[in-house]
């Protein structure tokens, strides 16, 4: 599988999102799971939502009861997840050595 | 005479200079937020029309998540508008497409696929679902604050007490990854606390604090009064059809992927 050509900085964001892929994330709380700055993190999400990636909607709260204006959300579109999911794995293969070239650990095994 | 004249001079040349000093640091502090939103106005209103309100609102919004950290937010706001070219490319849908991206895009532009997508994608309407009766759920519960996603950790630790971390993420079929993310949050907002098993090494018991109850038992106020709502709107009999039809998907799903 060829690597993925999505920009490292675009992987941090994506795979925040398939964490829990029908969560719904706003720009400052991505910033900070990603340490993206907001010169670098906004364009990334305008590419993402207008390539059919990522959707947003305006957060559905009255900004005098909460006392803050209201967010937009983002989240993955089925689409993006499908895709995201494919660029996350082809970029994870790319990184893992070829069988036998390097010996890893055994992983841990849990107890309960 | 001359050394007391001195010691009043230095303690008012103190005084004056600290008085001045903190007068700069609150009229700075005052100043930093504004900059920080003329700095997204500006950048915002550079942005293709449609775009450019949008955006404005949705940076202000972030800049007064930090209106605790003024620097952090003046920080942001001109990154921002250093990057505003970038921005304007992001937002023009044919320019700095990647490969990657380019080659994927045409695989949906088949309309007779895109329309069955619309139509028939069981994943898009369960999330559909999902999303709505999701935002129904938690504009409920929203004074507790709570996720529908961690109401079901504070319910099991409350029916079924202390759970291992690993328990807990069976019992909620949940991967870890998403259940130690909610956990972090809880445990934060001192609802749960974690604590090392005494025999044993790495395993983590999680338990719900008196906190943790106290808002448990408020919320669950609230969703009973959302779930009343659902039911009666939709039927309780439907309602457990239609997880039973929603079980037997799932399992249908399962049964194919292992044959």
């Amino acid at each position: 599988m060829a690597a993925s050509r999505l920009t490292t900085q675009t992987l941090s964001v994506l795979a925040v999102f398939l964490e829990d892929p029908v969560a719904e994330w706003y720009g400052l709380d991505l910033a900070k799971r990603t340490r993206l700055r907001g010169g670098t993190l906004y364009p990334l999400l305008a590419r993402l939502e207008s390539r059919g990636w990522l959707q947003s909607r305006w957060e559905d709260v009255d900004a005098h009861v909460v006392g803050r204006p209201r967010r937009r959300l983002y989240s993955l579109t089925a689409f993006g997840e499908q895709a995201a999911g494919d660029e996350l794995a082809a970029h994870i293969a790319a990184l893992t050595p070829r069988a036998g070239s390097i010996s890893l650990p055994a992983p841990r095994v849990q107890t309960r | 005479v001359s050394t007391v004249i001195t010691v009043v001079l230095v303690a008012l040349g103190t005084f004056v200079l600290g008085a001045a000093r903190a007068l700069l640091a609150d009229e700075v502090r005052a100043w930093l937020p504004h900059i920080a939103h003329r700095l997204v106005q500006a950048t915002a209103r550079r942005l293709p029309p449609g775009a450019a309100e949008r955006y404005e609102e949705e940076w202000h919004a972030d800049l007064r998540a930090l209106s605790d950290r003024p620097l952090s937010a003046l920080l942001m706001a001109a990154h921002i508008r250093c990057n505003t070219r970038q921005m304007i490319q992001s937002l023009d849908r044919s320019e700095g497409q990647t490969t990657a991206e380019r080659q994927v895009v045409p695989v949906i532009s088949d309309l007779d696929v895109c329309m069955r997508v619309s139509a028939m994608c069981a994943c898009t309407q369960l999330r559909r679902a999902t999303r709505g009766i999701t935002q129904l759920y938690e504009a409920e519960m929203a004074p507790g604050g709570l996720k529908v996603t961690q109401l079901p950790i504070l319910v099991a630790l409350r029916s079924d007490g202390d759970l291992p971390v690993t328990r807990l993420a069976g019992t909620l079929s949940l991967d870890r990854t998403t259940l130690t993310r909610n956990l972090g949050v809880l445990e934060q907002r001192g609802l749960i606390r974690t604590t090392e098993h005494e025999d044993s090494t790495g395993v983590r018991i999680v338990s719900l604090t008196h906190e943790g109850a106290l808002l448990l038992a408020r919320v669950l106020i609230s969703w009973q009064e959302v779930q009343d709502v659902v039911e009666e709107r939709f039927g309780g009999q439907r309602l457990r059809a239609l997880y039973d039809e929603l079980a037997a998907l799932s399992a249908a799903v399962v049964r194919r992927d292992d044959a």
